[in-house]
């Protein structure tokens, strides 16, 4: 009887949390382009968004697409490599909806791999913006935080769980002339 | 009254009990955590499935990659380590997809994937049972972490419970060449590491 | 509350029995809820072998197969290649098309080799036909003419002083029953 009194209350209480975080939702700070991020996993710096139609690599595509490219450096602040990027960096504004971004590694000037732990790199992310729909002059990135917990609810299996954003960037998009 | 006592006292008791298991309870990843056989630089070291023996560990800052006449360089934001060794499958045909480079503070460094195809590192050969096989690879690490590092490696990453080989290197961290030199051969090995030494 | 001694044997005895009755029946649901994860596992390895001799059909899996060759060369590295070429005569060459199949190769001292995912250059030069054959599958299915044969080989690895070898070939809709041939002696 008590116990069952205690779920319903329990139940209520975080029903009516989940209400109260969805009319009040947390202000997600501005960060200016060129300020270092701290996600919790990784450390996230925007520099410049631009559009072109040739990835990093140099090689053109073999049918014409339109890119929007973001350069950014990141550093792994976990202890293990980790290529999982785009759940941390996401294009917000336009609220357009875009395929899974490509990730180049500037130093090759091709796909990058896996980010070591504590080796900054720069990198750029391309998103293939869809044929016809102009590209703004203004994007706003998002950037989510991870945290880490030792053991998560059901194997007790230690991990990265992603968390709610902790800044967005707006960056002005150069165009190509 | 003793009654009630008894009853207090063996609910504390229990409550400490279980207090203590959860803290002591181990996590997860030790729980499914590989079984490991150690060794050093130049023994051959024996799991159960396979062996591996490493004979050389170099640190380089760039690493030049020489592939049919062409030659590439790759800079990085610490430095290069290249083993290689010998490694063998016991009784069993099987892969050796995992290589790690863990450092003396315990973070880990995976197999670099920056490197050309055509250079084939441990993970794209298969190792027959009998014939022993050279094996190469190679992380990108910062520099810190090179000293008293611990190659690890093992059939696949995502088997709990698996062999898993660890050979502690023999590099310093301060013997540091500018530049090493992977050309890859015609014939076997399918590669050499310049300059020699 | 009734406390006579019939009455507080009785309630003891009904006790201990659900106790032994758990410890019996607490394994044996266990047992009963994987069984049948443990019969997946024990399938999926070549347990039974029929044997066959080289050159004469045998029915398997719904197929006639002849393993017709089994051959022994120097490798290039040091090492000696084993070419096996079978054949096999499917009613159903659709049917068998889909169903994975596995091949092996064991020696005396119970080391067993997978095939080689590229023939041998040795096998290019001495054995062009042999090369041009898919492994055992659905591909080999596919190619084969109707009332023809599938033609498959493998070849494999292993070292030279490698000594009574025993070819196995299993079908994954007929395991753990598999086909077992024995490498002639010279």
């Amino acid at each position: 009887m008590i116990a069952g009194l205690g779920g319903l209350a329990a139940s209520a209480i975080s029903f009516s949390m989940t209400l109260y975080e969805a009319a009040h939702p947390p202000k997600v700070p501005v960060v200016q382009a060129g300020q270092q991020i701290d996600t919790g996993r990784w450390f996230v710096t925007l520099r410049t968004a631009r559009v072109g139609t040739v990835t990093p690599t140099g090689v053109p595509p073999s049918r014409p697409v339109q890119l929007l490219m973001v350069d950014l450096d990141v550093v792994n602040r976990s202890a293990t490599p980790n290529n999982v990027l785009y759940r941390t960096v996401t294009l917000s504004a336009p609220a357009q909806k875009l395929p899974m971004p490509t990730v180049y590694l500037d130093r090759d000037k091709y796909l990058a791999g896996y980010f070591n732990p504590n080796m900054p790199e720069r990198l750029t992310m391309a998103w293939e913006w869809p044929a016809g729909v102009s590209v703004p002059d203004k994007v706003t990135i998002t950037v989510t935080g991870q945290i880490y917990k030792l053991r998560d609810n059901l194997y007790g299996a230690s991990g990265w769980y992603d968390r709610d954003p902790v800044a967005t960037v707006d960056l002005p998009v150069e165009k190509a002339l | 009254m003793m009654r009630i006592m008894r009853s207090v006292l063996a609910l504390l008791f229990a409550a400490a009990v279980l207090y203590g298991m959860q803290l002591t309870r181990p996590l997860y990843s030790d729980i499914t955590s590989p079984i490991v056989s150690s060794g050093g630089m130049n023994k051959r070291v024996q799991a159960s499935a396979f062996a591996l023996s490493l004979d050389s560990a170099r640190v380089a800052r760039v690493l030049n990659v020489e592939t049919f006449g062409k030659s590439k360089t790759y800079t990085s934001s610490g430095v290069w380590v290249v083993v290689e060794g010998e490694a063998e499958a016991k009784f069993e045909t099987l892969r050796l997809t995992s290589g790690e480079w863990l450092s003396g503070s315990g973070i880990r460094y995976v197999l670099t994937g920056r490197l050309p195809a055509t250079i084939e590192m441990m993970p794209g050969d298969a190792y027959q049972p009998g014939l022993p096989r050279r094996v190469l690879l190679v992380f990108e690490v910062p520099e810190e972490a090179v000293a008293g590092g611990t190659v690890v490696v093992a059939r696949t990453k995502l088997l709990p419970l698996d062999d898993e080989i660890r050979i502690t290197t023999d590099v310093s961290g301060k013997d540091i060449e500018p530049a090493i030199t992977i050309r890859r051969n015609e014939e076997r090995p399918p590669w050499t590491v310049l300059p020699q030494r | 509350m009734d406390s006579s001694p019939a009455k507080v044997m009785s309630t003891r005895r009904g006790y201990w029995l659900s106790m032994t009755a758990l410890v019996v029946a607490l394994p044996a649901a266990l047992v009963v809820q994987t069984w049948g994860s443990i019969k997946d596992w024990r399938s999926q390895f070549l347990r039974q072998p029929l044997s066959a001799t080289l050159g004469q059909p045998i029915d398997y899996a719904g197929a006639s197969w002849t393993v017709t060759r089994i051959t022994r060369l120097a490798g290039s590295e040091g090492n000696a290649v084993v070419l096996a070429e079978f054949e096999a005569l499917a009613a159903d060459p659709k049917a068998l098309g889909a169903v994975p199949c596995k091949v092996r190769l064991s020696d005396g001292s119970g080391r067993e080799w997978q095939p080689t995912l590229f023939a041998d250059p040795m096998v290019r030069k001495q054995y062009p036909e042999a090369q041009q054959r898919s492994l055992c599958g659905g591909m080999a299915f596919a190619a084969a003419e109707p009332g023809k044969p599938a033609r498959m080989a493998a070849s494999f690895s292993i070292p030279p002083a490698a000594s009574s070898l025993t070819l196995s070939i299993g079908l994954y809709s007929a395991l753990p029953n598999h086909l077992s041939v024995s490498e002639p002696r010279t």
